[in-house]
């Protein structure tokens, strides 16, 4: 059972089983902020029944005319409440609010090699869209997966049909 | 500085010359000067939008309310058709009023809320920020029945950026004005859609029995619109509904599950006869439905752990046999028509199993032997669940991981029980294993740091907390993990970086924060601009920064000084001064996150709410935070000397002050208690090794490593106090001391992991030693300045 809220700064605090996952990134308080400042709708945490911090999606809606979407910044859920379905859910909520905001799709970056997260996006209804080169820095630079879903202003579906090339980084708008 | 007073002076007016002139002044946090700097543009361009914009924006930087108030009207005349302006006033009135607890509720609530009347009565409101704002307002003034008027009227429908805002919305504000009918139709209704959210089944329950006390009943004859459930019955039959199509949904949820047991909970505190306290029967039942759902989930444990309280002794038994049954067989993993997924569910049910039972107090009652069974057991049950995840990427924990948290428990446990240290070697060594075989764990890092630092080895730790990739609000969060034990253990250097790291995080904050304070006005995040400033607060009011500040400048006052001289620059340099010290001591905050580490221990030592207040109590079980150093500092005896060589220091800066005819005969005698001698004797009592190594066992003596380095920070503080003795009474005589030891052990090449553990053991040992005699060396040289 799950309590799902908005995210608060405070959260901030407790937020580090979460965080602590390898491919959860903790990010510099402003980065958290600006979300909370310019988006705070789309900034949701699942809290369990104890109070313990199950998971939370961070987002936005940006892009003009055509281009005009919703973006998953960040999702993640705790080890311990994994497979529950925690992720499709709070998924669905920033569909909804981008739903709202008229926006024609839904779109976020994956590391190619996070098979389990390309798997379950799959299955909530994204597809690959481009794939951008070197978009993730480190040690070994990493190409991400851009994935869609249209939303129901995309009747015929236009935003999300493949781009038959990768791009590189700078040519994201 | 003298340019940019020149500049200022001038009253610069263009866009480029301010906007520098802020970066300036946000770098030498004088953000006073940006407010004076944009005040005085004001004046020469007041028609200049921007301008005034920029003046409201260097207010809200300094928390000025009253002015940020004024600036924002000054600008909604300039621009009355500008709504944003007009509502930064009336945030600004509000930020007033709740920082004044005497005109607030009096004067100036009422006055935002007049000025956001006036604009919905004009008809004037076009955001949903400043319906949002109107609410905030009712919602601080506890107007529940006008809040829900304005969400239920044609305002309500500009809120719509969150997703089923009205409707929990007004649920909320039913409750508030307990209208509790209402409320419990509404959160019923909710429910209905939401089966799984927690909140809703809280406000849900309230309402009933909040009915159910006033034995409310529906008027006679009356159709209610939506149902009420008024007595426990209905309750237990709509949440008999609520399982019931969770069962035929897709995936199960936990929510309608769960909910009857917290009836049952909230049930058991009431005053109610006894069939309404049985009435969804005997909860064992409900633990072992809820088991058979939902065992191999591994929340399953969490889930349930509050609930376990319900039981008594003989129901506890009850779970206990039926557990055992309902509990599959382990599946072997050899046996290729096992799926590696239905192996790693039946390993959860079975770790499920074995964590009730330790919270039900199973491993309470263990002599040695039953508990080596036990872990034997479940290192068997380890390894053969490692086949299961042979698939899983690197990042991913195994599934068996658990099992190696629940033994490292036991072994800890064995040890603190006999006193044995192999027990807590070994739970080193299998901790380390089951790390090299899920890299990425990070309870199982946690652990080790808890382990390492237990047998008095920081040298290891420091590579696994840089592994967690520890960064920004984790340095308050979590920076207690090893901040517990690096200057404890005597690595100096290593705590002057963790500080230093930690303070860098801290004097960060406060610029970061307050850029986006501004841009929550701008964006008409009202909600946020209190939670920001709270926020702000809470940070900078952190236990840790305060700690970490006091550790480093004691640090730098005992490593970075060679001779007097270089001391009196570095105190000159600290400006410590009692008096001027802002540290508001009542209103630090502990900000360190102890969910992090999951225990299983029976309810009596485990919760870690208590833990949190024991833990300034010295308590400490393996899933706490670490004990801090008074008691070893108390106990060592070195506090008296400390306290006796002040008062001599003092005792000496009378004598200089007043002239050295006027002698105290106690303070003479105290000058007599020769310090040095009881500082060697107290050396002298820590001689020994640290580790010995006896027919494969193993003894540790952490204890003395810990009182060593207690000793070595005295002697480096006496060292100082001698110089000032030195400075006022030329010439004095002042022996001093050192100590060292070398121990001896030897590792035995068991393995290589074994192997390599010994050799991080050891050079941690080494490296606490190497910066223990550069310390006392440094001292050692400071003490021959003294020309005698």
């Amino acid at each position: 059972m799950t309590t799902i809220r908005p995210f608060t700064c405070d959260d901030m605090f407790r937020f580090h089983n979460v965080n602590l996952d390898p491919l959860t990134e903790t990010y510099g308080l402003p980065f958290y902020m600006q979300y909370l400042a310019h988006w705070p709708e789309y900034f949701q945490v699942a809290e369990s029944p104890s109070g313990e911090i199950m998971g939370y999606i961070m987002g936005k809606a940006e892009g003009h005319a055509e281009n005009w979407h919703g973006h998953v910044t960040a999702l993640t859920v705790a080890p311990d409440f994994r497979r529950l379905g925690l992720a499709a859910k709070l998924m669905n909520i920033l569909e909804e609010i981008s739903e709202k905001k008229h926006c024609l799709f839904v779109d976020l970056f994956v590391r190619v090699s996070n098979q389990v997260a390309v798997d379950m996006y799959k299955r909530l209804g994204y597809s690959v869209y481009r794939r951008v080169l070197e978009y993730y820095s480190g040690e070994e630079d990493e190409d991400a997966f851009d994935m869609r879903k249209a939303l129901s202003r995309d009747v015929h579906k236009q935003s999300v049909i493949p781009l038959p090339h990768p791009v590189r980084p700078e040519e994201l708008e | 500085m003298i340019l940019l007073q020149e500049v200022h002076s001038q009253s610069p007016t263009d866009e480029a010359t301010l906007q520098a002139m802020v970066i300036c002044y946000r770098e030498l946090h004088r953000l006073d000067l940006i407010a004076d700097m944009y005040a005085k543009a004001h004046k020469v361009k007041p028609d200049s939008e921007d301008i005034l914009t920029a003046l409201f924006m260097a207010y809200v930087r300094l928390g000025a309310y009253k002015k940020q108030q004024q600036t924002a009207m000054a600008l909604h005349r300039l621009k009355p058709a500008k709504n944003p302006y007009y509502f930064w006033a009336v945030m600004s009135v509000f930020m007033q009023a709740i920082s004044d607890e005497k005109l607030g509720p009096t004067m100036l609530l009422p006055l935002a809320e007049r000025m956001t009347q006036k604009y919905v009565d004009d008809n004037k409101i076009d955001a949903e920020a400043e319906v949002k704002m109107y609410l905030i307002i009712l919602e601080e003034m506890q107007k529940y029945d006008v809040a829900l008027e304005v969400i239920s009227g044609p305002l309500g429908e500009k809120l719509n950026s969150d997703v089923n805002f009205l409707k929990t919305e007004s649920a909320r504000l039913l409750s508030k004005l307990k209208r509790w009918p209402e409320a419990n139709a509404a959160y019923r209704k909710l429910l209905q859609q939401e089966p799984d959210q927690w909140s809703f089944y809280k406000e849900y329950f309230r309402s009933l029995f909040r009915l159910k006390e006033s034995n409310w009943r529906p008027e006679e004859n009356s159709v209610l619109e939506d149902p009420v459930d008024y007595t426990l019955e209905k309750a237990v039959a709509f949440l008999e509904i609520l399982v019931t199509q969770s069962q035929s949904a897709e995936r199960p949820m936990r929510g309608p599950y769960l909910a009857q047991l917290e009836l049952v909970h909230q049930l058991e505190n009431m005053n109610l006869p006894k069939e309404d306290k049985e009435i969804l029967g005997n909860p064992v039942d409900l633990f072992v439905q809820y088991y058979k759902r939902f065992g191999d989930r591994y929340c399953c444990f969490t889930d349930l752990r509050t609930y376990l309280t319900l039981l008594d002794m003989k129901q506890k038994d009850q779970l206990l046999k039926q557990l055992e049954v309902e509990c599959p067989p382990a599946l072997d993993s050899r046996d290729e028509s096992v799926t590696s997924t239905q192996g790693a569910k039946a390993l959860q049910r079975h770790n499920t199993v074995v964590q009730l039972s330790r919270h039900l107090g199973q491993h309470r009652k263990l002599d040695h032997e039953q508990r080596v069974e036990i872990i034997q057991d479940l290192m068997l049950r380890y390894r053969s669940g490692l086949n299961f995840g042979k698939t899983l990427t690197s990042t991913e924990f195994q599934y068996s991981d658990p099992y190696i948290c629940i033994v490292a428990h036991l072994l800890y446990e064995g040890w603190k029980e006999i006193g044995d240290w192999s027990l807590l070697w070994q739970a080193i060594l299998i901790t380390e294993m089951a790390l090299s075989n899920s890299q990425y764990n990070f309870q199982l890092k946690l652990l080790l740091i808890r382990l390492y630092g237990t047998i008095g080895a920081f040298g290891p730790c420091t590579d696994l907390y840089d592994s967690l990739e520890i960064k920004h609000i984790q340095n308050d969060a979590l920076g207690y993990v090893i901040a517990n034990h690096v200057g404890r253990l005597g690595h100096f250097n290593s705590a002057g970086m963790l500080y230093d790291n930690m303070l860098r995080f801290f004097t960060q904050n406060h610029k970061d924060t307050t850029e986006h304070l501004i841009s929550s006005y701008k964006y008409g995040s009202f909600t946020q601009v209190r939670e920001f400033i709270k926020f702000r607060e809470r940070l900078h009011n952190s236990m840790q920064y305060a700690s970490a500040t006091a550790e480093r400048l004691l640090l730098d006052m005992t490593l970075e000084t060679s001779n007097h001289s270089r001391t009196e620059d570095i105190l000159t340099y600290m400006d410590i001064d009692p008096e001027k010290d802002r540290t508001v001591w009542p209103d630090l905050r502990d900000n360190r996150d102890l969910f992090m580490m999951p225990s299983w221990d029976p309810p009596t030592s485990t919760s870690v709410e208590e833990l949190h207040k024991k833990s300034f109590g010295e308590e400490y079980p393996l899933a706490g935070p670490f004990r801090t150093r008074l008691t070893t500092f108390l106990s060592l005896g070195v506090s008296q000397l400390f306290l006796d060589a002040i008062k001599c220091v003092l005792y000496i800066q009378s004598l200089h002050d007043l002239g050295q005819d006027k002698t105290d005969e106690e303070k003479e005698e105290l000058m007599k208690s020769k310090i040095t001698e009881r500082l060697s004797d107290l050396i002298s009592k820590q001689r020994g090794p640290l580790i010995v190594l006896n027919e494969n066992k193993v003894m540790f003596y952490p204890d003395r490593l810990e009182n060593l380095v207690h000793l070595t920070e005295t002697i480096g503080f006496l060292t100082l106090l001698t110089g000032v003795c030195h400075q006022l009474l030329k010439p004095m005589k002042m022996g001093r001391r050192s100590r060292k030891k070398k121990d001896q052990a030897v590792a035995k090449d068991i393995d290589q992991l074994q192997a390599d553990t010994w050799k991080k053991v050891w050079k941690s040992y080494e490296a606490s030693f190497k910066n223990i005699e550069t310390y006392l060396n440094q001292k050692k040289k400071y003490l021959t300045t003294f020309s005698l």
